[in-house]
């Protein structure tokens, strides 16, 4: 082994490293951030009292919900992606007699699966524990909300993939995806309830596709959306996927026909 | 081992760990400045994040002209020195405490060790990561426009009370920075307690007076929340006491103390790469 070849599997590291930054900042914003909105939400509504529509209890509800519910329906793909081009597994993905479209897939339904399994119980047994923390939820919405979730998660898979296939044009892929995701943190319902932004930004979160993993299962959970929201909700979602799937597609057949030409 | 540098004179010896640091971290901006992409698009991104908290915390406002005693630019102005805390902890400690653990393994420790220089000074000064260096400018120039927004006087005296615990602020973070990477030498994966400081620093995003009953004395006794954020801002508001900052002077004297005590320890358990 030359020292040059060392040297540049020094400068690949690193830059993996790098890339990996903005991954842990949002999971430690995704683990920590919905509580503490929890607790200045709940200071804004001792503050101003009736000026506010949502009550002490619909906002505990809310967040707690939040933080199992991104866990659910989040997406590190575009990062697990960047990681196997790198490496040259994208190469062996490639090889294998499946779509590498389906075998991420699978490897995030394990993922989601595993916290599923971990979050949804704690939640419940924190309704018990605590009296503040309830649902009324009827047997129908519980399973609307079942159905969002599965939806949003579908969506943002499909999202982190899309975004995936630009690195096989960028090297900044990474802090692209982490511009979208943060002009998502606005209008998902995650820096406040979707019902609570100012007019403008509340309409363009109910056509725009962040809130479809986040929001729309979330307002359904506490009770604040109408059978007719609700539908119109899965509409977009149903829209949006369309949309990101036909761009996929696409990306996916132009980027496929550059990376051969790069590495053979 | 910690004690073995040459006895020279006091300001001699700052001097040369001066240019020691100096010699560090132009070689690792030398070596950053290969991506400069990289960098710019980094820069970009905390931009992006700055102008996205200001934004967010804007929301509350909407119901209510303050919240639990604070006003939207008052809320700005810790948001500002909260990206300038965070930033310098993501400049200049991460990237050391995230090696510590490589170190180890990796038996770089011992050579460290063998170097004429604190050990203490080489493992949390070594490295220094480009990409966060903006947000401190970004932070302070958020504070800045908050404080004009706010439109009152800034005194000389809150001034002078902000540099003093805002330099509180700075030690109590690295003296928890270096007493958490002194747990790295008994043997504990370093990544973890990485994630662990940034969760507890996420916390002062927000003054404490935002969160209440035992979350609140938690932030304020046991996790240094409180003095990191909240109380260098209630200084440049002009809401500190005497009495507050002697106090924080000596926790964070006190600190920086027991930091080092706690990473001498540790050395003495340290056994070495072949243990």
């Amino acid at each position: 082994m030359t020292a040059r070849s060392f040297l540049a599997l020094i400068k690949t590291e690193t830059a993996v490293a790098v890339e990996y930054r903005t991954r842990i900042l949002i999971w430690v914003l995704s683990s920590v951030f919905p509580l503490l909105m929890l607790a200045v939400w709940l200071s804004v509504e001792q503050t101003s009292g009736d000026r506010l529509p949502w009550s002490r209890g619909e906002l505990i509800g809310y967040y707690f919900a939040a933080a199992v519910v991104s866990q659910l329906t989040s997406s590190f793909l575009t990062w697990a992606w960047d990681e196997d081009m790198r490496s040259g597994a994208l190469s062996f993905r490639l090889l294998r007699p499946m779509h590498p479209f389906f075998q991420y897939l699978a490897r995030e339904v394990g993922f989601r699966l595993v916290m599923a399994g971990f979050l949804v119980p704690s939640l419940v047994a924190a309704t018990f524990a605590w009296d503040d923390l309830t649902y009324s939820l009827t047997p129908a919405r519980g399973l609307l909300v079942i159905v969002t979730v599965l939806c949003g998660f579908l969506l943002n898979v499909l999202i982190s993939m899309t975004f995936a296939t630009a690195a096989f044009w960028s090297t900044q892929m990474a802090n692209l995806y982490s511009l979208w995701w943060g002009a998502g943190a606005f209008l998902s319902g995650w820096i406040a309830p979707t019902e609570l932004l100012p007019a403008p930004v509340r309409v363009a979160s109910y056509l725009l596709p962040f809130r479809s993993s986040m929001g729309l299962p979330l307002d359904i959970l506490v009770g604040r959306s109408t059978a007719a929201q609700s539908t119109a909700g899965l509409l977009v979602t149903a829209f949006w996927f369309l949309v990101f799937t036909w761009a996929f597609t696409r990306l996916w057949r132009a980027g496929l026909r550059h990376y051969q030409a790069v590495s053979g | 081992m910690a004690g073995r540098s040459p006895s020279l004179p006091g300001g001699q010896r700052l001097r040369r760990y001066l240019r020691l640091l100096r010699i560090f971290w132009s070689a690792t901006v030398q070596a950053e400045l290969e991506y400069r992409l990289n960098f710019l698009s980094n820069a970009l991104l905390s931009l992006f994040w700055l102008v996205w908290a200001a934004l967010g915390v804007g929301v509350y406002f909407r119901f209510g002209e303050t919240v639990n005693g604070w006003s939207y630019p008052e809320l700005l102005v810790v948001m500002g020195w909260f990206f300038a805390v965070n930033g310098l902890r993501q400049a200049v400690i991460q990237p050391n405490l995230g090696r510590m653990t490589e170190y180890v393994r990796m038996g770089t420790l011992d050579f460290v060790l063998t170097k004429p220089v604190n050990s203490q000074f080489m493992v949390s000064f070594r490295h220094l990561g480009i990409y966060n260096l903006l947000d401190p400018l970004l932070g302070i120039g958020l504070m800045v426009a908050a404080l004009i927004w706010r439109g009152e006087m800034v005194s000389v005296i809150d001034l002078v009370g902000w540099v003093v615990l805002g330099a509180g602020a700075l030690s109590v973070v690295y003296a928890l920075a270096v007493a958490i990477q002194s747990l790295a030498l008994w043997a504990i994966g370093g990544e973890a307690l990485d994630d662990l400081l940034q969760g507890v620093v996420e916390a002062g995003r927000f003054p404490v007076q935002m969160y209440r009953g035992f979350v609140r004395a938690l932030l304020t006794f046991a996790l240094p929340v409180a003095v990191m954020t909240t109380f260098p801002v209630e200084a440049l508001l002009g809401r500190t006491t005497l009495k507050l900052v002697v106090v924080v002077t000596l926790v964070a004297a006190a600190a920086l103390v027991g930091a080092s005590l706690v990473w001498r320890l540790s050395l003495r358990h340290y056994r070495g790469a072949s243990a």
